[in-house]
């Protein structure tokens, strides 16, 4: 005896968050920003700088003295260090490590820091805010870097500040400063300057637990709708599927109901009442509009499912095409006493001759549906700039001004268009606006209420046939 | 025999109902839109309407004409039956529970596709009824 056994499968296991930072792809990008940023810092340094030289007598009688040479230094030590840093970013490549591209960034930020510490030392470590432009470093690597990194960068700025410091306290290397009274000041009373830098620190390192937490919770937040959204196009993907599957199985109902129809229709028709008949014709066009709107759901599935990058672009002769197209709908033309002018001369287009022939066809064979009884669908072909126009004109009902916009949409129909055709799928004018879409190709709609409405496909021109 | 207005944008399902209560004995005509639909009730007075709720300028356009019907103190009394598959194109989970004199004022609520059995009982009960 064989048995089977179903088991439930085991459920997907979702992968921890990752709050390592930011992707490869976003660090490069922003390594490249840091350095854009740095040259307008140079610019700045070499401004300020000719400031302090050329304008020190007014800036002694504002009680400040700027150190010109040293900011000039700075500047060049920049252009140095950007120059490098950019050599190097520039050899990365996106397949590049991630730690290669962060070992570019962390030397940026390092040298960074080291030039900010003269700067400070410069300008007045204990008696200015300069001290506090270190935050900018420790909030941007609290949003590119994991919490432990940014850690590392507040801690190198605090151990660099720190020492600038102590260094002049002890009178190792005492600067200056901007402010002329400001040093004379300050410089004799050392537990406040150590107040003033302790205080600094301290605010950076909770600048350091706030941003660090804040950029965690958002990484973590930009995965979870990441994961949500991949999970989304993935049952939309499969709700699709699954449409088109079970509409595809529809077919074959269809069918057989059709079949009976016409045995019915063939081998028993003379035997119904006038009732019966009326019933069963109308069971039978039912029966074929829905095979009909079959037809339409699968073909603009068939469309969306293959793509604009899957479309083999081809020399198209469009008149081949009509003909074909005109050959088909004949019959149906014919039964609704509508004459069909096809004027299209020896042309060809660039295009994908499957999906140009299902965009001719919808469109014909609408503007067949929406003639009156005895009218005419004319369709011509011209050349307009590198364009070839198709147009296809029909005296039928027209449409509202205020439909226009909507026709191209899934089932959008009036109520008058509902009225004259019945048996619309509602689908064919969104078959042709998928098609045009996919093939890159403009539409222009005219029509007049109740006087007709031409269609026009600019198609890119290949040649003469 | 009663008069019996069907308004339902698919004139093919209007007129297959049509059929229906025409086999009962009962005089019918159809409409495919709401609008205008109050003055020529009016105009026609049934003694009863099946109503659809869908329609392609109003998806609650059904709702829309059975409040503007209990406002117009001609057609109060008129029964209305709601014949509508707004449960399969919705998943709101519609029914006779529903029907409340301001939100929904009919009398009856049936879903498509009815049985003929079924809808020609629900008539002949409202007709009795008034």
């Amino acid at each position: 005896m064989k048995s089977f056994e179903l088991s439930p499968q085991p459920t997907k296991t979702t992968k921890p968050y990752d709050t390592s930072g930011l992707d490869k792809q976003v660090l490069l990008r922003n390594a490249f920003w840091f350095m854009t940023f740095r040259w307008i810092v140079v610019a700045v340094f070499a401004l300020v700088g000719l400031l302090g030289r050329f304008f020190a007598g007014l800036l002694l009688s504002k009680g400040l003295v700027l150190p010109f040479r040293g900011l000039w230094i700075l500047a060049g030590v920049l252009i140095g260090t950007n120059l490098f840093f950019f050599l190097f970013a520039r050899s990365l490549k996106s397949e590049s490590t991630i730690t290669l591209i962060k070992t570019n960034l962390w030397l940026q930020i390092v040298s960074d820091l080291i030039v900010l510490t003269f700067l400070v030392h410069m300008i007045g470590s204990t008696y200015t805010f300069i001290p506090f432009t270190y935050l900018f470093h420790i909030t941007l690597s609290c949003i590119f870097f994991p919490k432990r990194e940014s850690l590392l960068v507040t801690v190198i700025s605090a151990v660099f500040y720190c020492t600038s410091v102590i260094i002049e306290i002890t009178g190792i290397w005492v600067a200056p400063g901007i402010l002329v009274s400001g040093a004379g000041m300050w410089e004799n009373t050392a537990p406040l300057r150590v107040v003033f830098a302790l205080s600094a620190v301290f605010v950076w390192f909770v600048e350091w637990y706030m941003v660090s937490s804040l950029s965690e919770a958002v990484r973590v937040r930009d995965q979870r709708l990441s994961i949500a959204n991949e999970r989304l196009i993935e049952a939309d993907a499969e709700k699709t599927r699954q449409v088109l599957l079970t509409t595809h199985d529809l077919k074959a109902p269809f069918a057989g109901i059709e079949s009976n129809i016409q045995v019915m229709k063939h081998q028993h028709w003379d035997t119904l009442s006038p009732e019966v008949k009326t019933i069963i014709e109308r069971i039978d066009q039912r029966a074929q509009t829905l095979r009909e709107r079959i037809r339409d759901i699968l073909i603009l599935g068939d469309l969306r499912s293959r793509g604009v990058k899957e479309i083999k672009l081809e020399t198209v002769d469009l008149k081949k095409c009509i003909d074909g197209v005109i050959t088909e709908l004949t019959e149906r033309a014919q039964s609704r006493e509508v004459r069909l002018d096809n004027r299209v001369p020896g042309i060809t287009v660039r295009g994908n001759s499957e999906q140009l022939a299902i965009l001719c066809s919808n469109l014909i064979a609408n503007a067949i549906y929406y003639s009156h009884e005895g009218g005419e669908v004319a369709v011509a072909a011209a050349i307009e700039n590198a364009a070839v126009c198709l147009s296809v004109s029909d005296r039928g009902i027209g449409i509202k001004p205020e439909a226009l916009p909507h026709i191209f949409e899934e089932y959008y129909r009036t109520k008058e268009a509902a009225r004259f055709n019945r048996n619309s799928t509602g689908l064919g004018l969104s078959i042709v606006g998928e098609i045009a879409q996919n093939l890159k190709l403009k539409i222009r709609v005219e029509s007049e209420e109740g006087r007709g409405t031409t269609f026009k496909v600019y198609i890119p021109y290949h040649g003469e046939r | 025999m009663a008069k019996i207005m069907v308004i339902d944008d698919d004139l093919d399902l209007a007129e297959d109902l049509s059929l229906i209560l025409k086999s009962a004995g009962h005089q019918t005509s159809t409409r495919d839109d709401t609008e205008g639909a109050v003055a020529i009730l009016m105009e026609q007075k049934p003694d009863l309407l099946i109503l659809d709720v869908m329609f392609p300028e109003n998806p609650a356009g059904g709702f829309d004409l059975a409040r503007e019907i209990r406002s117009t103190p001609e057609l109060r009394d008129l029964p209305v039956i709601l014949l509508t598959a707004i449960n399969q194109e919705f998943p709101m989970d519609f029914s006779s529970n529903d029907i409340d004199p301001e939100w929904m004022p009919v009398q009856d609520f049936l879903e498509k596709p009815v049985a003929p059995d079924v809808l020609l009982q629900k008539v002949d009960e409202l007709l009795s009824r008034n």
